[in-house]
């Protein structure tokens, strides 16, 4: 098997390539399908949704941190 | 005014019907993606959906900085297309009788039937199709990847390496080397299956 490509050999091949991949359309009714079935989908997570979320978790865990040094300081 | 699709996407975030038009604009381009990737109607349309469910479910997150819209698309697909292939533990390879069944669908050669030599022609065009695409299969995922944005999508080098993350001489060389690879599958499938090409 040769490892090398001529220009021609390219050409042949990117004819060959540009046969076999003809445009292809979908069918009109999945279209419609499809965007109604996303026009229905439920609501994705809010962007901003999350910050309050994650704010309370590092506050609970910064919290938690305190009580743990504060604890270990008494015990010292 | 025409809305720019920068205004358009970030309208998208919070109003569904604003990418109810994302999904307007580039609904065929990604089924033709899919459907080479994967090879039927069936599962093209059911991975096309996906697709834009999931990017529905992230949009929130996309950020338009360095990466097209279209371009964050497509690799939801190529990432839909190879969990779809993973998970069927096989690499799904195209069958004749499938192909000749697509080309009826989506005729692009022609092919009436008024005479014999019509209709041989157009069963050799069909015939030298499914072998090649039986070759392109037989590909590394990334490497199918990359012929299908090429000559589906007909996107630049420069194009596909913001899709793929990769830069533009790197594609280059990536292609040349998926040229290489494609001559040798078509020989090798040549000789397996007694079929010759009109090769140079």
């Amino acid at each position: 098997m040769s490892t090398r490509l001529t220009e021609a050999d390219i050409a042949w091949l990117e004819a060959r390539l540009r046969e076999a991949f003809a445009p292809v359309v979908p069918r009109a009714e999945f279209v419609r399908a499809a965007r109604q079935q996303l026009m229905q989908a439920p609501s994705p997570p809010s962007a901003r949704a999350a910050p309050p979320t994650v704010l309370l978790a590092t506050v609970l865990a910064l919290l938690s941190l305190v009580g743990v040094l504060w604890f270990l300081r008494k015990l010292r | 005014m025409s809305e720019t699709e920068s205004d358009l996407v970030r309208r998208a975030k919070t109003d569904r019907e604003a990418f109810g038009l994302l999904y307007e604009r580039y609904v065929t381009a990604i089924y033709r993606y899919v459907f080479y990737r994967v090879g039927n109607v069936q599962d093209a349309e059911d991975l096309t959906a996906r697709v834009f469910l999931r990017a529905l479910n992230h949009i929130h997150r996309y950020d338009e900085r360095g990466l097209p819209f279209s371009a964050w698309l497509y690799r939801i697909a190529h990432n839909v297309v190879v969990n779809f292939h993973r998970d069927q533990r096989r690499h799904p390879s195209l069958s004749l009788e499938e192909v000749a069944e697509d080309v009826e669908r989506h005729p692009t050669a022609a092919t009436t039937d008024e005479d014999a030599e019509a209709v041989d022609q157009a069963f050799d065009a069909a015939r030298a199709r499914a072998h090649l695409l039986r070759a392109i299969r037989h590909l590394p995922e990334e490497r199918q990847h990359l012929l299908v944005l090429k000559f589906v999508q007909g996107l630049s080098n420069a194009e596909i390496g913001a899709i793929m993350n990769r830069s533009e001489g790197a594609v280059k060389s990536l292609y040349h080397r998926t040229l290489i690879q494609l001559r040798a599958l078509m020989e090798q499938l040549e000789r397996e299956a007694g079929v010759s090409a009109d090769k140079p």
